[in-house]
């Protein structure tokens, strides 16, 4: 699977992990990931783990920004973590780190 | 037409008559309306007369065997399908595949099985029914791609329009597009426009995904960014505008990144702003990369925050000086083996391009060379800007296009603008639109705005920031200005600017003067404008008031700097 949801112990945290391709291709998965995701609480933190991104394109940052308006916009509390250095540089050109809380591999 | 809503017609070719009233039986029977030949040549006439829907095929027979007739058939039913079921005695491996060669769908070995021959029957109407439907689809498929094939030729158009607009032909700017294959359109966009005091601005834009989605954001951009700089807008205005109407107008998830570049004439500054683009490159003569300019912001259409003058930078315009700016599709060029051309490569072109003038063409070359024949996956732009020939093209006055004289009357408009509009807003192109309403003829705007701009920009940085342009001497020393000018702008909380423009008779026809104070302590005017005489490079700020003075009948400036009036003379009342 390209795509995994898990929701933290707490309920309160919805972990999406992609592998391989992040791109207009999981479009559909992507969306489901977090509509679909049943948290406890009404404000819920989101996590993208790019851990197993091998690549991404601007469509993968359109959707990026559909997750943060879901999650409440502005006020939208989503980390992206564990980017390798090729995920790290799209993010960076795109300056997505005024939007998201970006983290690199460790 | 429902094939099945009349008797289906069956075509029996044996030249056996026993043979020929058995399976006519049969197939009456069954519903089929039978028609009948006696030999492989009248079986053509009667297919061709009766359009059967299903033929029974005798092998050998006189005059003409089955084979050559089953192969005439199928090529004159090659629009739709007609099962030809061969009738034979033999079951010889050569025979039977001489049956399918010739266009055969089936056999029915003799001496006849009713059952068998109905099951076969029954088998190829269902082929038929499949092949039917099949075709149907094919032809609604057809004609759903030709009516989206005649929309998109449509959208192509007006694309091709309005993006157009904003392309102008200069000597100094190349560039290259190349759009992804199997798409029409192009998400990228270069757009060029020259300023109404001489100079430029180039924009080039790179939209999430591909083809029409992707060029639909080109529409808005395009618009904007020729009305705005026409009508002497700042890049920072520009800018501002191109995000909030991406913004309110497009889905979220849909953005756009842009790199900006402006070439100011008379400060001889290029300034650059890129959010999302791979970083502009600058390079000298002899193709060093002297200035590399990131991304340091969102790409357009995110946040509908206002784009700042300070988050652009500067740099003087020295001889020589190109920009070179290009969207990913470039560095992302996939080769055969499946490996990116990438950066790395990219500036290896600089140090191998055997000269500065045609430094994108020999990149260019480069990534199709690497791409071979593997598809193109994102749309590419590649363009290069020689900023020192921009910088000195001044363009020639527009000529009057019909009866435009001066109204014959005298006028005054005044403004009074505070710390607080100061700090937001720029007023010249406000100012310089109300004197195209007033019918201040066209030939002047130019002029106009250029007087206009100058007055403003000395009031501004040198009146109420208190900004000395001896600053601009070094590169370094370029940067820091504007970086300063834009924390002390942000910091303004008093002072005010007071601009008057007024027509005025005068002996020989009519002038303007216009008229801008400013509540600063004043600046010594004499002392750029002396240095300036001496060195003019040194002093981009006195060049601007000699220009100034050049373009007026007199330029006075009293109250220790605060005060300046130009006074510009109009014409006579048409």
């Amino acid at each position: 699977m390209p795509l995994t949801t898990n929701l933290s112990n707490d309920g309160t945290t919805v972990v999406i992990s992609i592998s391989g391709r992040f791109d207009f291709g999981i479009h559909r998965e992507f969306r489901n990931a977090y509509e679909k995701a049943e948290p406890k609480t009404p404000t819920p933190k989101y996590v993208v783990d790019l851990g197993g991104t091998e690549y991404m394109d601007s469509s993968a940052l359109g959707m990026l920004l559909l997750l943060r308006e879901h999650a409440g916009g502005d006020r939208a509390d989503v980390s992206i973590i564990n980017c390798r250095p090729v995920i790290k540089e799209i993010l960076d050109i795109a300056n997505f780190d005024k939007l998201f809380s970006i983290k690199d591999a460790s | 037409m429902d094939p099945l809503a009349r008797p289906m017609k069956a075509l029996i070719v044996d030249d056996d008559p026993v043979n020929r009233k058995l399976l006519r039986a049969i197939l009456k029977k069954e519903g089929y309306d039978p028609v009948i030949a006696e030999n492989g040549e009248e079986a053509i006439d009667v297919f061709t007369a009766e359009h059967p829907d299903i033929v029974l095929m005798d092998i050998m027979m006189p005059v003409m065997n089955g084979y050559d007739a089953a192969r005439r058939i199928k090529a004159l039913s090659s629009d739709k399908f007609v099962p030809i079921i061969f009738l034979t005695a033999v079951t010889d491996e050569e025979a039977l595949s001489r049956c399918v060669e010739s266009g055969g769908d089936d056999f029915l070995t003799k001496p006849y099985n009713r059952v068998i021959l109905k099951a076969k029957i029954s088998a190829m109407e269902r082929i038929r029914g499949l092949y039917s439907t099949l075709n149907v689809q094919k032809d609604e498929l057809e004609r759903y791609r030709s009516s989206i094939q005649h929309e998109l030729e449509f959208a192509e158009h007006i694309f091709q329009n309005i993006t157009t607009k904003g392309t102008v032909d200069l000597p100094y700017l190349k560039f290259w597009t190349s759009t992804m294959s199997m798409s029409m359109f192009n998400g990228d966009l270069v757009l060029a426009a020259r300023k109404p005091s001489g100079g430029l601005h180039l924009l080039m834009c790179d939209f999430t995904g591909h083809g029409l989605p992707a060029a639909v954001g080109a529409l808005p951009v395009s618009e904007v960014f020729v009305a705005m700089t026409d009508r002497g807008f700042t890049m920072a205005d520009i800018l501002s505008e191109m995000n909030r109407k991406l913004r309110r107008e497009l889905p979220t998830g849909f953005f756009c990144a842009a790199g900006f570049a402006d070439i100011d004439v008379n400060q001889g500054t290029l300034s650059v702003w890129n959010g999302g683009l791979p970083a502009l490159v600058a390079v000298d003569k002899t193709l060093n990369i002297v200035r590399r300019f990131g991304s340091n912001h969102l790409p357009l259409g995110i946040t509908s925050a206002a784009i700042r003058a300070g988050d652009i930078s500067v740099m003087e315009i020295t001889p020589d000086l190109h920009l070179v700016m290009y969207t990913d599709g470039l560095i992302e060029t996939v080769n055969g083996e499946g490996e990116m051309f990438g950066i790395d490569r990219l500036n290896a072109c600089f140090d191998e391009a055997p000269e500065t003038e045609r430094t994108i063409e020999f990149i260019q070359d480069r990534v199709i060379a690497f791409r071979g024949e593997a598809e193109q996956n994102d749309d590419i732009s590649l363009l290069q800007l020689n900023c020192h020939l921009a910088q000195h093209d001044i363009p020639e006055e527009v000529l009057p296009t019909g009866p435009q004289g001066v109204i014959g009357a005298e006028w005054r408009m005044e403004f009074d603008l505070s710390a607080r509009v100061l700090r937001d807003i720029n007023p010249v192109p406000m100012v310089l639109n109300m004197l195209t309403h007033i019918r201040v003829p066209d030939e002047h705007r130019k002029r106009i705005f250029t007087i206009l701009m100058e007055l403003y920009t000395n009031a501004m940085d040198h009146g109420l920031l208190q900004l000395r342009s001896s600053l601009k001497s070094t590169p370094e020393g370029f940067a820091t200005y504007y970086q300063e000018r834009d924390q002390r702008l942000n910091r303004l909380l008093d002072g005010k600017a007071k601009i008057i423009v007024e027509q005025r008779a005068v002996e020989d026809g009519y002038v303007l003067r216009i008229r801008l104070e400013d509540t600063g302590p004043g600046f010594d005017v004499k002392v750029p404008m002396g240095k300036d005489a001496a060195e003019p490079m040194l002093v981009p700020s006195g060049r601007g008031i000699n220009l100034v003075r050049s373009l007026c009948r007199s330029l006075e400036y009293s109250n220790g700097g605060s005060t300046a009036v130009a006074t510009y003379y109009l014409g006579k009342e048409q």
